[in-house]
């Protein structure tokens, strides 16, 4: 199995230092858009897209190793593998930053530097943990992501060439934003917020830099300081931008946050 | 012409209109709401200025529009026919479908996103039926194939169960032919009938399990092969038939030029239960005549008996299950050798045509030398 | 002193189907011996050391069915050769051991004759 082709890798920019930017749930690596441009000319920029979401190869999906964590995360330790990766950075949003706190447990010379931003251990809450979320919710979240996939296609297929309003997007984006087999995305759902994973943070060697955004209600600001405490070593910035896509809503704080870091 | 200048016309339609209506700022905050959104919501206008959208949604909507919606608008600028849940004041779910779009100045600033809602209760109630029924038709649909996997496996070991006794009656039958301890007429035909009763099971046995295989499980299944020739194999059913029935007379004109992709077992066994048929139901002082040829890139083979014509009603219902026509004789088994043998035909996309008159009865099956595959 | 013909050990549970079996192939000019179940096929071959092929049935009662003592055979005596029948199952050649064959039920005994001599000679 090529893995470069199953998780629709793209490589560019030149650098020594690679830069690995993992998009979170519910989307593709075109999250990235505003982000990693920018870092082209320091930087050999590596975007990839999980198992079941936009170009990656759907038949490559299998159920029992993506009903953990762990098979997403082996995934990025093969891509690092296949690409000859070491000490590269990795930007890893929302689950994706549990994905490679897994993935440099897995392969510790694989990464020098992890920038998560919007990160969350945990979602469901647990005793005195406060991960933002009851079971119940989640269960609602899981239906609720059917009702929205009836119409999946139809909402999928826009004609970004016919939008006057974006000329920046460009001819080369077709109907592939955030584009996710229904069944995969709600079994990563699943995967997603059922995950636990505050056991992993104290294991974690590589400096980490935690990106917080305010009124963030899928990884609050509690979260994120949960993770900065139980990571040895880690630093945490509170951006100004809010929700939970500042790598959309607010790319430039992002991309200042990180050269920083770098 | 209202009461009201061309400007609060304007108002007039956006606060009124038939659909919710919201307009965002570029900071994330609602600026303005219509009044039929308000209705709808049971907030007054004040409560949604200044607040986020995901403010007035239930928990899943807000997660799904910040992972969804949120991205998707950012990055193509506009966002349709999203479902999403509000909650309303009074705690109750009111499921929406949404279009979003934003407008930006000319160089590319946020000037505010535009969000238009319909009511979509019994839409979304519609939808979700489908979701529903469809999950539960694949739930079905995967239980229905363990349940016939599991009838397929009890059938092979029934099968096997049934027929291993009999291969030992027949072998012990053969032990005492070979041994010659057994001289008289009488005993050695007594031999003879065990060898031809325990045929009459086999083919019971054979009978019953296609019958089941095709009603509970899968049908029919064939293993064709071209290469191996079939006139071996007719010329064996007949023998033994004529071993079962040394007073009648068999009469057979093969011809078979062409190589036949089928299953020669099955074939074999559609033709055992069509001259079985006919020995049975035709006259017993006349042959039975059994043909077989390759012509026109087709099989023909015929079996025609004389005696009395099949009579008219029964002519409809002749390749039914356990149809018997008249009970004359208790050897005539259940009444499924030709139904299994038209299953048999159409497995091989062919058929089986009958004929029957005062002269004669015929029985002819055809079917093409290679599959006719569809694309 | 050994068989002067080669022996041929018949494993079968089926009372009248062996015999019939053992009456077939020795009118074919073997020697036969007679097994009912893997175990008991097992203790002759260890006090029988003449014997060329063993021929099993696949479903038998015991501590094995016939593939599995095609497999023991096979790694105590490699020379011993199998063939293995079944009116149940269809074995393919990766599922037996190497040197072994299949032979389906119903047989007629011309082939059972064919198949043991081949085995025999290969």
């Amino acid at each position: 199995m090529d893995v470069l082709a199953r998780n629709n890798v793209h490589v560019s920019g030149r650098g020594d230092r690679a830069m690995v930017f993992a998009h979170g749930f519910g989307c593709d690596q075109n999250m990235w858009r505003f982000v990693a441009p920018e870092f082209e000319n320091d930087f050999k920029v590596v975007l990839f897209d999980h198992v079941g979401a936009g170009g990656s190869d759907l038949s490559a999906y299998d159920k029992a190793k993506y009903s953990t964590l762990q098979g997403y995360a082996d995934d990025v330790v093969e891509i690092g593998r296949e690409l000859g990766l070491k000490d590269a950075v990795f930007v890893g949003h929302s689950v994706s930053a549990m994905i490679g706190v897994l993935a440099s447990l897995k392969a510790p010379n694989l990464f020098g530097r992890m920038v998560l931003v919007g990160p969350s251990a945990r979602y469901i809450d647990d005793g005195d943990y406060v991960g933002g979320f009851s079971e119940k919710q989640i269960a609602e979240l899981l239906e609720f992501l059917e009702d929205n996939h009836m119409g999946w296609s139809a909402a999928m297929a826009p004609s970004i060439m016919g939008n006057p309003d974006r000329p920046e997007l460009g001819e080369e984006l077709t109907n592939s934003f955030c584009r996710t087999d229904p069944e995969i995305a709600k079994a990563f759902a699943r995967v997603t917020f059922t995950s636990d994973n505050r056991g992993d943070l104290a294991k974690v060697t590589v400096p980490t830099l935690i990106l917080q955004c305010s009124e963030d209600i899928i990884a609050s600001e509690e979260v994120g300081k949960f993770v900065r405490s139980r990571i040895s070593g880690s630093e945490i910035v509170f951006l100004t931008a809010t929700g939970h896509c500042p790598n959309l809503s607010a790319p430039a704080e992002v991309v200042s946050a990180i050269r920083a870091y770098v | 012409m209202s009461e009201f200048g061309p400007i609060d016309d304007y108002r007039e339609l956006f606060e009124s209109a038939p659909c919710g209506y919201l307009t965002i700022g570029s900071d994330g905050r609602i600026t303005k709401v219509n009044a039929t959104l308000t209705a709808w919501t049971g907030f007054e206008a004040d409560k949604f200025v200044g607040r986020r959208l995901h403010q007035f949604l239930s928990m899943a909507g807000r997660i799904y529009y910040e992972t969804h919606i949120a991205p998707l608008l950012r990055m193509q600028g506009f966002f349709n026919e999203f479902a999403l849940d509000f909650e309303t004041a009074a705690g109750e779910r009111l499921p929406v479908i949404a279009n979003a779009a934003e407008r930006r100045d000319v160089d590319g600033g946020l000037l505010f996103t535009a969000v238009v809602v319909i009511k979509a209760t019994d839409r979304r109630r519609y939808e979700r039926q489908l979701v529903d029924s469809r999950s539960e038709l694949q739930k079905g649909l995967a239980s229905e194939r363990e349940t016939a996997e599991l009838r397929e496996q009890f059938i092979a070991v029934l099968g096997h169960d049934l027929r291993n006794p009999l291969a030992a009656i027949s072998a012990g039958a053969r032990i005492l032919q070979r041994s010659g301890a057994l001289q008289q007429h009488k005993e050695l035909r007594v031999l003879d009938m065990i060898n031809t009763t325990v045929t009459r099971m086999s083919d019971l046995i054979d009978n019953v399990l296609d019958f089941a295989r095709g009603r509970l499980g899968g049908g029919i299944t064939l293993s064709r092969d071209a290469n191996r020739p079939l006139e071996p194999v007719l010329e064996q059913v007949v023998d033994e038939l004529r071993t079962a029935s040394p007073r009648r007379v068999i009469e057979t004109a093969f011809e078979i030029t062409e190589p036949v992709d089928c299953d020669r077992t099955r074939i074999g066994q559609l033709s055992s239960n069509l001259i079985g048929n006919a020995l049975t139901h035709g006259a017993p002082d006349q042959p039975v005549r059994v043909g077989a040829k390759t012509q026109g890139g087709e099989l023909t083979l015929w079996v025609a008996n004389a005696g009395e014509p099949i009579p008219a009603e029964a002519m409809e219902k002749l390749f039914e299950p356990f149809f018997r026509g008249d009970v004359r004789d208790s050897r005539q088994g259940l009444g499924l050798g030709l139904h299994i043998a038209s299953q048999i035909a159409q497995a091989h996309g062919g058929r089986i045509d009958v004929t029957s008159t005062p002269d004669e009865t015929r029985f002819v099956f055809t079917m093409p030398l290679t599959p006719i595959t569809s694309s | 002193m050994a068989p002067a013909s080669p022996a041929i050990l018949i494993a079968e549970d089926e009372f009248l189907s062996r015999m019939d079996s053992a009456d077939m192939i020795e009118n074919a000019g073997f020697e036969v011996v007679q097994a009912s179940n893997a175990d008991e096929a097992i203790g002759i071959l260890q006090a029988h050391p003449a014997i060329h092929v063993v021929f099993t049935d696949i479903q038998m009662p015991g501590s094995m069915n016939g593939l599995k003592l095609a497999r023991f055979v096979r790694n105590r005596w490699p020379p011993i050769k199998t063939v293995a029948t079944s009116g149940l199952l269809r074995v393919g050649a990766e599922n037996l051991p190497a040197g072994s064959v299949f032979l389906p039920k119903p047989y007629r005994g011309a082939q059972v004759v064919a198949t043991l001599r081949e085995t025999r000679a290969t």
